[in-house]
């Protein structure tokens, strides 16, 4: 069985080497520090000032608004988990990468993992950047460090996230194979069974259901809110589980499909 | 080595490969030869492992495909030209490959010089010519130096030089005493390069033989006085011969010269005319797949 470091930086150079990659991460390198710093200046000093911190009243002040342009670009993410494995089926591209790796699940392992780290990377990087440059725009008095509220437990919040989107667009794009298809799947189910959909739902549903969506179990996760629905060991328990559930398709059918 | 045993796979209720068995060894081209359909393309991305079987197994140097650590330093292949992101460039495209079995980027600038692509290597794989790509898959073959090669028609849109690098480019790794399988429906392409030809037709197997052997599946040209004509078919008939009556003449399958010189001496009938003819690769091929051409052109029936 061949080391899978090695197909990991086989998969490393894949990213580095096409431009849609480029398109989706500067998609959202441009995107999240514009809008967090567009919405950090447009804060009203004297009201904000005035009320209490977001994480010692609901309804309060919230300084980390602005990071809500992390959950802007997810899409950027998701479309890069898609591409990841659908260029491969798309292009024929997946029978020399299976010439050299004939494991297909090792294969799609390495691929998830190589992804998991760039993403996570990436997403470090322009969350705790857009944080501390937001906090620095902000007036006197209203920014606030990584200490405050447990603000770096909802920046780690936002970046497990974004990581989970890109593996549910990855488990999609692995499961449909097809570039349009998957993208589409992936939108429908991220952007309106996931968001729009308990919009609708009667009231006495939409009050289960909204919470443990895509989007409820985000901000779960990245509010300053005390004592957040679901608690964040439950909220990151369950996008693993949807994770899981997500990719189980794709690692099922992978080994018995032609190529 | 290739040991491919009890092969079969079905698409519905139709078999593309029907149960084939047969050994490609080193040190020798060998070819591999059918009419369209008949399941070539198939069984090379069975034996990759790209495919699924429904039935037997494949050892390439008497393990399955999907032991072996490193397996591109065993085992290259080109299938088709069309195996690429056409966004990467040359260079990339064959990093991207070679990465994935630890091998380093000296070896692939190698390998992008051995199939002439050394000037266009930082050029996206998009704007290359059906030949371009095909020199990039066979760099890809041998960028970790293996033992077994499978090419899939490999001359496929190359220039008359470049085939001619192809066929010497065989030849040379078959010299080195490795295993190369090449797939061909161009009979005339075989003829030239390679030693030992497996034939196939409707997924089974027609023929496993030394290219010499399939060419001497000679016949005979006979001709006798008008009356004995009769006398001397019956009589080749019975020693086991397949008779054709060609204008005034005899063609006579199965029945060696000096065995039918024997039996018609032996009988008293004059031989006025008796020689040997060898086929050609072409006729001995098209008398191999005649019955097992999957699509007969209507025409040619009637």
């Amino acid at each position: 069985m061949t080391d899978i470091r090695y197909i990991m930086r086989s998969e490393r150079i894949k990213l580095g080497s096409v431009r849609s990659t480029w398109w989706c991460l500067g998609a959202a390198t441009v995107l999240v520090p514009v809008f967090g710093a567009l919405t950090a200046l447009s804060v009203d000093p004297v009201e904000a000032a005035a009320r209490p911190k977001a994480w010692l009243v609901e309804g309060g002040f919230d300084p980390l608004e602005p990071l809500s342009a992390v959950l802007l670009a997810q899409f950027a993410f998701g479309v890069l988990g898609v591409l990841t494995v659908t260029s491969e089926y798309s292009t024929g591209q997946i029978r020399s990468s299976l010439l050299a790796v004939p494991r297909r699940r090792l294969f799609l392992a390495a691929k998830l993992a190589t992804l998991v780290a760039v993403v996570a990377a990436v997403a470090s990087a322009l969350t705790f950047g857009t944080f501390f440059l937001t906090q620095a725009l902000y007036p006197d008095g209203l920014g606030i460090g990584l200490g405050d509220g447990g603000a770096w437990k909802a920046l780690l919040g936002s970046v497990a996230y974004t990581v989970f989107i890109a593996v549910f667009g990855f488990a999609v794009g692995a499961a449909v194979r097809g570039t349009g298809a998957a993208i589409t799947v992936f939108m429908v189910v991220t952007f309106v069974v996931m968001s729009a959909l308990p919009a609708v739902l009667p009231n006495v549903l939409r009050e289960h259901v909204v919470h443990y969506t895509f989007f409820g179990l985000a901000e779960s996760l990245t509010t300053l809110q005390p004592d957040p629905q679901p608690g964040t060991l439950v909220a990151t328990l369950l996008l693993a589980a949807y994770a899981a559930l997500a990719l189980a398709p794709a690692l099922l059918l992978v080994e018995r499909r032609d190529n | 080595m290739i040991e491919v045993t009890g092969l079969v796979r079905r698409y519905g209720r139709a078999a593309a490969v029907d149960g084939l068995t047969f050994t490609v060894r080193p040190g020798r081209v060998t070819g591999f030869l059918g009419p369209n359909g008949a399941g070539k393309s198939t069984t090379m991305r069975l034996i990759l492992g790209l495919d699924r079987a429904h039935e037997g197994r494949v050892l390439i140097d008497g393990r399955p495909l999907r032991d072996l650590d490193r397996p591109l330093t065993r085992v290259g292949a080109l299938l088709d030209a069309s195996a690429v992101h056409s966004g990467r460039t040359a260079r990339n495209h064959l990093r991207v490959i070679a990465a994935a079995n630890g091998i380093g980027d000296r070896r692939v600038d190698a390998c992008l010089e051995l199939a002439g692509l050394a000037a266009v290597a930082g050029r996206r794989i998009r704007g290359f010519s059906l030949g371009m790509r095909q020199r990039l898959g066979i760099a890809a073959a041998l960028l970790g130096d293996p033992g077994v090669l499978l090419f899939d028609e490999p001359v496929n849109g190359l220039d008359a030089e470049g085939i001619q690098w192809v066929r010497t480019l065989m030849r040379d790794l078959a010299a080195e005493d490795r295993t190369v399988f090449v797939s061909s429906h161009l009979m005339a392409e075989m003829q030239n390069t390679a030693d030992h030809l497996i034939v196939i037709g409707r997924g089974r197997l027609l023929a496993d033989a030394p290219i010499g052997d399939l060419m001497a599946t000679a016949s005979i040209e006979l001709r006798v006085p008008e009356t004995k004509t009769g006398t001397a078919v019956g009589l080749l008939a019975r020693a086991g011969g397949d008779v054709t009556v060609d204008g005034g003449g005899l063609l006579v399958k199965g029945v060696d010269a000096t065995r039918a010189g024997e039996l018609l001496l032996g009988a008293g009938i004059p031989i006025v005319h008796l020689a040997e003819r060898r086929s050609s690769l072409e006729e001995a091929y098209l008398d191999l797949t005649g019955e097992a051409v999957e699509y007969h052109a209507l025409e040619g029936r009637s």
